[in-house]
C-alpha cells in the first residue's frame, strides 16, 4: 500500500489531508518542513508527495527540482498544493515537473480523487473494494452504508447524479450503485455517462429500482448497467450480486488508469481587478472548483499553454491585452479553442456583449449579477462542454465500432471473394483438364486416322504401281521392238497403250500427291536454295516441250536473285506444272514467258505468261479447286487431271505463299507464284551479314544439354553463346544481341516463361526469335507467351536447325556432303577431317587430287601444298591453311578449325559457289 | 560360269518383264518368287563359284520380302560383295531413303522406265564401278 507524504506548514491542512487520505484507506505522513520531508524521503519513498510551496525552510519548488534530478524519484508523482493561485507559480510548478498543481483552498474530495489517480499510476492497491452509491434518499444511503461496511466494503455516497459522477471520477470506486430516480439527471443517464468515460467505462454498475416500477430497468440496461436490483429487497441478494460482479471484474480488467473526464473542474479566471478575482475564486472554490486566477490576458494565455482548464472566465475590459483580443487568441489556438469561455464585464453593454460573442465567447455575464447567476451559467457551460465531449466520444465510439464492423465485413468479403475465386479457378482447372483430355483424345484419334490414311495411301500406291509396271514395261518392250519388228498398226496401237499408261501413271501420282497434302503427309524438305537453280531447272524441262509445240519460250530474270529457304523439288514441280499448262494451252506460234521479279523484303514473284486461249472470268475462282475442270474454250480440250493447279496452289501455300491468276479470253493468262521473303523464305543471313556473325544464345542450366545444343547449332554453321541462368540470359541478350535464343524452361533462378515474357515486353527484343527447348510438353503455353517455336527435348539436330532456319537464321548444312581432305600435312589435315566428321559428313583423307576425284566428292579440302589443277567444275574447293593459291576462293585457317560453325559456313559457301557456276 | 543377276519378284508378270529385259541384254538370271526359294538357289551354288553380282529384290514378297533376303545375304561373307537393288512399287516419300538406310545399294521404283532400267543395270554389273561407300 502506497504512502502519501503531505508536506505543508499549515497544521490544519496536514490534519485535514491525513484524515481524508486515511478515510479512504491510504496511509499519509505529515511533514511540516522541507527538512522533515527530505528525511522521510531518504528513509523510504512514498507513492505520492503532496507539496506546499511556501515552507518555513524554503520553497517546495526546490524539493520538486531535487526530486526530478534524482533518477530514483524522477517519476515520483508530486502534487503541488499552493495558496499561490497566481499563474506564474502554477506555470513554474507544472514546468518544474509537478504531476498536478492544486490551488488553495482546495476541494478535499477532488484532491483525494486526483491523488488516487496519481497513485494508481504507480501501483495497484489491494484495498477493500470501494462502493459508491448514488441515491437521493438519506435513509437508503444510511442503510447501504451500514450493510456494505459490515460486509467489509468501503463506502462513499452521493445525493445527485452530478455529484455521483464527480465522485466516481475522483474516487474511482470498484463498483457503483445507481438509483433509478434521481433529481436532475436520471440514473440511466448517469450510467450512460459512466460508460462514455474512458476512465470509468469498466466500473460495474448496479441499477436500483423501486419495487413498483416494473420495466424501469430496461433503459438502465440500454445505458449499460451490469445488473439491477429492487430497492428494499433482500440485502443478501445485494451483497451476493456485488460480490459476483467484483469477482468478475477482478483480474479481468485491472482498473483503467485513464484519467476521467468527470473530475473536479478547473476554472481559469482572468481579471485585472484583484479584488473581484479573489471574491470570484472564493465563491467558486466553495463549489469544489479548482480556480486559477490570472491578472492579465498574457498571463492567462501563458497558463493555458501549460495546464488545461475546463472553463475560462474572462474580463472584458483590461489594460494591455483586452478581453476581446485575449478571446480571439484563445479561439485561434486549436488546442484550447474548445474550452468554454465566458465574458465578464462591469457594465451591461449591448455592444460589448455583441463584440464578445463575435470574438468567440460562449456566454456573457455582467459582473453586477449575483454570483449564483454566474455559478449557474458556469455550470451550464461546463455541462454543455461535457455533453459535447460525451457526444464526440460517443460519435468516435460509434465510428470506431463502425470501422471495426466494416473491417470485419471487408475481411469477410475478401475471404468470400477469395473462396469464390479459388472455386472458380478449380472449376476452370477442371474444365481445362477435361478440355485437354478431349483434345488429347481428338489428337490421338486424328493421329490414328492419319496413320490409317497414310497406310492406305501407301498400300494403294503400291497396288496401283505393280500392275502399271507390267503394262508400261511390256508395252515398252513391244514398242522398242526388242523381240522382233512390229507392223505400222501394231506400232501405233502399242504407242497408244504406252502413252495412255503414262497418262494413267501421272493421274495416279497426282491423286496420291494431293491426298498426301490433304493428309498432311507431304513434308517440305526446305533448304537454302539459290533461286537461279530452281528457275534454271524449270527452264531446262519446259524448253523442249515448248519447241515441240512450236511455242516461243523465254525467261526474263534479274541477275542477283536471293537464295530462298524452300523445298526445291516442290517449287520446281509447281513451276513445271504452270509452264506445261501454259505451253499446252498456247496455240502454235504463241509465246510463253517466265518472268522473275524481286521486291526486296516482300516477295519473289515468278510469273508464267502465255498467249493462249485465256480463261473466263467466272471460271477463275474454280481454277484452283481440285476435280473442277473448267469448260474448254475454242474447242481446246484440256488434257490433264485437273489436279495440277490445285496441288500447285497447296504446295505454294505450304511455303506461306500463293498463286494468283490474271486472264483475258482470247489474249492469254498469267499465273504468278508469290513467295514471301518475310515469312522465313528469305534468308536474312545472306541479306544481313552482320546478323550472321551474331551468336545464337543457348539458355540451359544443364551443361550436357547446352553442349549438345551448341554442337547442333555449330554443325549448322551458327556461332553460339551459352547462359545458364535467367539473369545471365537477360544480361547476355543485352550484351550480345544474339540472332536467336534457345530457351530452356527450367532454370535455377527464374523460369524460362518469365524470361520469355521479359524479352517480349522490351521493344529491343520483342521480335527476337526465341525457340523454347524444354522437357515440358507445353507448346501452346510457350507459343501464347510469344515463343517463336517450341521444341520438346530431346531435340534432333534437324529439328533444331530447321526451326532456326525458319526463323531466318542462316543455317548452313553440309551433313550429306562427301568431303575429301587432300594433302600430306598430317596434323592440320587430321584436324580438318575430324572437324568435318564432327559435323556429320563423311570425310576421307587422301594424298592427291586424282585419287580424291575417284571418290566423286562434293567438296575437296586441299592442304596448303596441294594444287587444285584438274578439279572439275561443280566440286567445291576449300583451301586449308593461311596461304592462298590462284583461284582459291574459300579457305579455312587453322584458327577457323577451332570453331565448327566456321568450317560449316565455309564449306557451304564453297558448295553454293560450285553449284552456281554456269555448267 | 556364274549367274550375274538374282531376281526376287513374286508377281509373275513383273518377274517375266524383268526376265525379258535381262534376256534382251543377254544377262542370265536366277529368279525366285519368295525369300526361301531365293535363299535355296543361292545355297545351291557351287561352294567355290562366284556369287551373283547384282540382286534385284522386290520388297513385298512371301517370306519377308527383299529386306529379309538382304539381311541373310549381308550376313553371309561369301555373298558380301553382292550389289543389292530395291526394285519396288513402294514409292512414297521416304521410301527410297528407308531402303538405302536398310542397306540396299540402290533403289528403283516401279513402274520402271525400261530404258533407264537397262542403263542402270549395266552400271550395277560393271565391277569397276564400285562406289566407295
Amino acid at each position: 500500500m502506497s504512502r502519501v507524504l503531505v508536506v505543508d506548514d499549515s497544521l490544519t491542512v496536514r490534519m485535514d489531508l491525513v484524515e481524508a487520505f486515511e478515510s479512504v484507506g491510504i496511509d499519509a505522513e505529515p511533514c511540516a518542513s522541507l527538512a522533515e520531508a527530505r528525511r522521510s524521503l531518504a528513509a523510504s519513498l512514498p507513492g505520492l508527495v503532496v507539496l506546499d510551496v511556501q515552507l518555513p525552510d524554503g520553497s517546495g519548488f526546490d524539493l520538486l527540482a531535487e526530486l526530478r534530478q534524482d533518477s530514483a524519484t524522477r517519476d515520483l508523482p508530486v502534487m503541488i498544493l499552493s495558496s499561490e493561485g497566481q499563474v506564474d507559480s502554477r506555470i513554474r510548478g507544472v514546468q518544474g515537473g509537478a504531476s498536478e498543481y492544486v490551488g488553495k483552498p482546495y476541494d478535499t474530495t477532488w484532491l483525494i480523487g486526483r491523488a488516487r489517480e496519481l497513485l494508481s499510476d504507480v501501483d495497484d492497491d489491494a484495498d477493500a473494494p470501494l462502493v459508491l452509491a448514488i441515491d437521493d434518499s438519506a435513509t437508503q444511503r444510511a442503510m447501504l452504508s451500514y450493510v456494505l461496511t459490515q460486509a467489509g466494503y468501503r463506502f462513499a455516497s452521493a445525493e445527485t447524479g452530478e455529484e455521483g459522477l464527480r465522485l466516481a471520477a475522483a474516487l474511482r470506486p470498484q463498483l457503483i450503485l445507481v438509483d433509478g430516480m434521481l433529481p436532475g439527471i436520471q440514473g440511466a443517464e448517469v450510467i450512460r455517462r459512466l460508460r462514455m468515460d474512458p476512465g470509468l467505462r469498466q466500473t460495474p454498475c448496479i441499477y436500483l429500482t423501486g419495487s413498483y416500477d416494473g420495466g424501469a430497468e430496461i433503459p438502465a440496461f440500454d445505458a449499460g448497467a451490469d445488473s439491477f436490483l429492487e430497492k428494499d429487497g433482500d440485502n443478501t441478494v445485494l451483497l451476493t450480486r456485488i460480490g459476483a460482479l467484483l469477482r468478475r471484474m477482478d483480474g479481468a480488467a485491472t482498473r483503467d488508469a485513464a484519467p476521467s473526464s468527470m473530475g473536479s473542474k478547473r476554472i481559469l479566471a482572468i481579471d485585472d481587478s484583484l479584488t473581484y478575482l479573489q471574491a470570484l475564486a472564493d465563491e467558486l472554490r466553495d463549489e469544489g472548483y479548482d480556480v486559477v486566477t490570472a491578472s492579465s490576458g498574457a498571463e492567462g494565455l501563458a497558463l493555458l499553454s501549460a495546464q488545461p482548464v475546463d472553463c475560462i472566465l474572462l474580463d472584458m475590459i483590461m489594460p494591455e491585452m483586452s478581453g476581446e483580443e485575449t478571446c480571439q487568441r484563445i479561439k485561434a489556438d486549436a488546442s484550447i479553442r474548445d474550452i468554454p469561455l465566458i465574458f465578464l464585464t462591469a457594465r451591461e453593454e449591448r455592444e460589448a456583449m455583441i463584440a464578445g460573442i463575435k470574438a468567440g465567447a460562449d456566454d456573457y455575464i455582467p459582473k453586477s449579477a449575483d454570483f449564483d447567476v454566474l455559478k449557474a451559467r458556469l455550470l451550464a457551460q461546463l455541462r454543455r462542454k461535457q455533453y459535447e465531449d460525451e457526444n464526440r466520444q460517443f460519435r468516435e465510439e460509434l465510428l470506431r465500432r463502425e470501422m471495426e464492423a466494416s473491417e470485419a465485413r471487408a475481411a469477410r468479403e475478401l475471404a468470400e471473394t477469395r473462396a469464390r475465386l479459388l472455386a472458380d479457378l478449380e472449376a476452370k482447372n477442371a474444365a481445362l483438364g477435361d478440355a485437354n483430355e478431349a483434345l488429347l483424345r481428338a489428337k490421338d484419334a486424328a493421329e490414328q486416322q492419319s496413320r490409317y490414311k497414310s497406310r492406305f495411301l501407301a498400300n494403294m500406291s503400291h497396288e496401283l504401281r505393280t500392275p502399271m509396271n507390267a503394262i508400261i514395261g511390256f508395252s515398252e518392250l513391244l514398242e522398242q521392238e526388242l523381240f522382233g519388228t512390229l507392223n505400222d498398226k501394231q506400232k501405233e496401237y502399242v504407242g497408244h497403250v504406252v502413252s495412255s499408261a503414262h497418262y494413267l501413271l501421272n493421274l495416279i501420282n497426282d491423286i496420291l500427291d494431293l491426298s498426301k497434302v490433304e493428309a498432311g503427309k507431304i513434308e517440305l524438305r526446305r533448304e537454302l536454295v539459290p533461286m537461279e537453280t530452281v528457275i534454271g531447272v524449270a527452264e531446262t524441262v519446259a524448253a523442249p516441250l515448248a519447241s515441240k509445240r512450236q511455242v516461243a519460250f523465254s525467261v526474263d530474270c534479274p541477275d542477283d536473285l536471293p537464295a530462298l529457304y524452300l523445298d526445291p523439288t516442290r517449287i520446281k514441280q509447281v513451276l513445271y506444272n504452270l509452264l506445261s499448262n501454259a505451253i499446252k494451252f498456247t496455240p502454235n506460234g504463241g509465246r510463253v514467258v517466265m518472268r522473275v521479279e524481286v521486291e526486296p523484303e516482300v516477295e519473289v514473284r515468278i510469273a508464267v505468261e502465255d498467249t493462249g486461249v485465256g480463261i473466263r472470268e467466272e471460271d477463275l475462282d474454280r481454277l484452283f479447286k481440285e476435280f473442277e475442270q473448267i469448260e474448254p474454250i475454242g474447242g481446246v480440250k484440256p488434257k490433264g487431271t485437273g489436279l495440277g493447279l490445285a496441288l500447285s496452289q497447296r504446295l505454294v501455300h505450304m511455303h506461306n505463299g500463293h498463286i494468283s491468276v490474271r486472264s483475258k479470253v482470247g489474249e492469254g493468262s498469267t499465273f504468278t507464284v508469290h513467295l514471301p521473303l518475310s515469312a522465313g523464305l528469305g534468308a536474312p543471313g545472306l541479306a544481313d551479314p552482320e546478323r550472321r556473325e551474331r551468336p545464337v544464345l543457348v539458355v540451359d542450366d544443364d551443361p550436357a544439354s547446352a553442349e549438345l545444343i551448341v554442337g547442333y547449332l555449330q554443325s549448322g554453321g551458327l556461332p553460339t553463346a551459352v547462359a545458364s541462368t535467367a539473369r545471365e540470359a537477360m544480361q547476355r541478350v543485352g550484351a550480345l544481341q544474339p540472332q536467336a535464343v534457345t530457351l530452356d524452361v527450367r532454370l535455377p533462378d527464374e523460369d524460362g516463361w518469365s524470361v520469355l515474357a521479359r524479352l517480349r515486353q522490351e521493344a529491343a527484343t520483342a521480335e527476337l526469335p526465341v525457340v523454347i527447348v524444354s522437357m515440358l510438353d507445353e507448346p501452346n503455353r510457350g507459343l501464347l507467351l510469344g515463343a517463336s517455336d517450341y521444341l520438346v527435348k530431346p531435340v534432333t539436330r534437324a529439328g533444331l536447325l530447321d526451326a532456326l532456319a525458319m526463323l531466318g537464321c542462316a543455317v548452313a548444312r553440309v551433313d550429306d556432303t562427301r568431303v575429301v581432305v587432300v594433302g600430306r600435312s598430317a596434323p592440320l589435315l587430321e584436324r580438318a577431317a575430324a572437324r568435318v566428321r564432327g559435323v556429320g559428313c563423311p570425310a576421307t583423307r587422301l594424298d592427291d587430287v586424282a585419287a580424291a576425284l575417284a571418290w566423286s566428292p562434293d567438296c575437296l579440302l586441299l592442304g596448303p601444298e596441294v594444287h587444285a589443277t584438274g578439279v572439275p567444275e561443280g566440286i567445291a574447293v576449300v583451301r586449308l591453311g593461311t596461304r592462298l593459291h590462284d583461284g582459291d576462293r574459300h579457305h579455312l585457317s587453322p584458327e577457323d578449325l577451332e570453331e565448327t560453325h566456321r568450317v560449316v559456313r565455309v564449306i557451304r559457301a564453297a558448295l553454293d559457289d560450285a553449284t552456281q557456276e554456269p555448267a | 560360269m556364274t549367274t550375274p543377276v538374282l531376281l526376287l519378284e513374286d508377281d509373275p508378270l513383273n518377274r517375266r518383264l524383268v526376265c525379258e529385259l535381262l534376256s534382251a541384254m543377254e544377262v542370265d538370271v536366277l529368279d525366285a518368287t519368295g525369300v526361301d526359294e531365293a535363299w535355296e538357289k543361292l545355297q545351291a551354288l557351287e561352294p567355290d563359284a562366284p556369287a551373283p553380282i547384282v540382286g534385284l529384290l522386290d520388297i513385298q514378297t512371301p517370306g519377308g520380302g527383299g529386306l529379309a533376303l538382304l539381311e541373310r545375304i549381308r550376313a553371309t561373307p561369301r555373298l558380301a560383295d553382292m550389289r543389292l537393288v530395291a526394285l519396288t512399287a513402294y514409292a512414297m516419300p521416304g521410301d527410297e531413303s528407308r531402303f538405302l538406310e536398310a542397306g540396299f545399294d540402290d533403289y528403283m521404283s516401279k513402274p520402271i522406265d525400261t530404258r533407264a532400267f537397262m542403263t542402270a543395270l549395266r552400271s550395277w554389273l560393271d565391277p569397276g564401278n564400285r562406289g566407295g561407300a
